[in-house]
C-alpha cells in the first residue's frame, strides 16, 4: 500500500466533505418533501417544518 | 410532418390540412415581425446557452471527484442519493422550488434573514427566473448525467493511473493528465447532442415558473407558442414558429458540429 502524499491527503479530505456536502443537498429536498406530506399543512407553510415532521396528519393521504 | 404544411396555409379546421389555401411564408413574416420576436428568441437562446454551458462541466466535476472517492461505502451512497432527483417530475420540482424560495417562511430566505438580510421575491423577480431555472435543473440531473461520465472512466485503463502514481503523480495530477483525455471525447460527443436542443427547452418548466411579474425573462419560444396556438387557437402561426425552432436547432447542431470536427478532431459525423 501506497503511503498517501500531502496532496493526495488534502484531496481526499476536501472531496469527502464536498461529497457529503452535495448528498446533503441532493437528498434534503426530497426529504422535506416527504415529512412536509404529513405534516400539519399550516406548519408546512410558516416554515416550521424543517427536520422532523410537526403535527403529524395523513390529511394528504385521503381521498376526497 | 404532413402536419407541417400548415405552416404554409391558413388552416382551418373546416377545410382540412390539404383543403386549406395556400399563404406562402405569411405566417414566418409575421412573427419575425411581431413586436415580442427578439424578446422571446433572446430568452430562449440565453436561458439554454446559460443551461447548457452551466450544466455542462457540473457532471463532469461530480463523476471524477465521485470516481476518486476513497470509502467505497460513501461512493455508493452518494452515487444513489444524487440519482434521486432525476426521478421526481418537473410540477414537483416546481413545487419544491416555491416551498424553499417563499418570499417569508422558505429554506433560502430564513437562512437570508438569520445572517441578517433582507428576504427576496425569489420566484416573481425577472433577474432571478434563469438562475432558478439553471441552478434547478443542475441539481436535478447532475447525477443522471454523471452516470455516463463515471462509465467512460471505468473505461479508462487502469494501467495508466498505475504508471502515473509511480511517476509521482498526485490525483489532482492524474485527473488532468490520465482521467479528462480519457472521457474527453464522450464529453464532445454529449455537448454536440445537447446543442441540437439548444432552442427545444422544455417547456414545462418555463411555463410552470411563470408569473406575471417575471415574463420579461420567462417568455420562451415553447411558452409563446402554448399561447398564441393552443389559447388562442392560432395553429398555423404556431406550426410556422414550431418549424423555425426545429431549423434552427438543426443549423446550431450543423455548426457545432464542424466547429468541433475542425478543432478536436471528434464528431457525430
Amino acid at each position: 500500500m501506497w503511503r498517501k502524499s500531502k496532496a493526495d491527503l488534502a484531496f481526499d479530505t476536501i472531496n469527502i466533505i464536498i461529497m457529503l456536502l452535495s448528498a446533503l443537498i441532493f437528498i434534503y429536498p426530497i426529504y422535506f418533501i416527504l415529512i412536509a406530506s404529513f405534516s400539519d399543512p399550516n406548519l408546512v407553510n410558516t416554515g416550521k417544518v424543517l427536520f422532523v415532521p410537526k403535527g403529524i396528519t395523513f390529511i394528504g393521504y385521503k381521498k376526497y | 410532418m404532413y402536419g407541417v404544411l400548415i405552416a404554409f396555409k391558413d388552416f382551418s379546421a373546416v377545410k382540412g390540412i390539404w383543403g386549406s389555401p395556400w399563404v406562402g411564408l405569411k405566417h414566418f413574416r409575421n412573427f419575425f415581425n411581431s413586436y415580442n420576436f427578439w424578446d422571446v428568441l433572446s430568452n430562449t437562446i440565453i436561458l439554454s446557452l446559460y443551461q447548457l454551458f452551466a450544466g455542462f462541466p457540473i457532471p463532469i466535476i461530480f463523476a471524477l471527484l465521485l470516481n476518486h472517492l476513497p470509502v467505497k461505502s460513501l461512493k455508493k451512497t452518494v452515487q444513489t442519493a444524487s440519482y434521486a432527483p432525476h426521478f421526481i417530475s418537473v410540477v414537483v420540482l416546481v413545487g419544491i422550488l416555491e416551498v424553499f424560495l417563499a418570499p417569508s417562511t422558505g429554506l433560502l430566505n430564513v437562512i437570508i434573514k438569520a445572517l441578517g438580510g433582507n428576504p427576496v421575491d425569489f420566484m416573481s423577480r425577472a433577474d432571478m427566473f434563469r438562475h432558478i431555472y439553471v441552478i434547478s435543473g443542475i441539481w436535478q440531473n447532475t447525477g443522471y448525467s454523471s452516470i455516463i461520465y463515471i462509465a467512460a472512466l471505468t473505461g479508462i485503463n487502469p494501467e495508466l493511473h498505475e504508471a502515473a502514481t509511480v511517476d509521482g503523480a498526485n490525483k489532482l495530477q492524474r485527473i488532468w493528465h490520465v482521467d479528462i483525455p480519457g472521457i474527453l471525447p464522450t464529453a464532445i460527443t454529449l455537448l454536440i447532442l445537447n446543442t441540437g436542443r439548444i432552442l427545444s427547452i422544455g417547456f414545462e418548466k418555463a411555463f410552470l415558473m411563470q408569473r406575471p411579474l417575471n415574463t420579461t425573462t420567462s417568455e420562451i419560444i415553447s411558452t409563446y407558442v402554448y399561447k398564441i396556438g393552443l389559447l388562442n387557437a392560432q395553429y398555423s402561426y404556431s406550426t410556422a414558429i414550431g418549424l423555425f425552432n426545429s431549423v434552427v436547432g438543426c443549423i446550431m447542431l450543423l455548426i457545432v458540429n464542424y466547429a468541433s470536427r475542425k478543432l478536436t478532431e471528434v464528431s457525430l459525423w
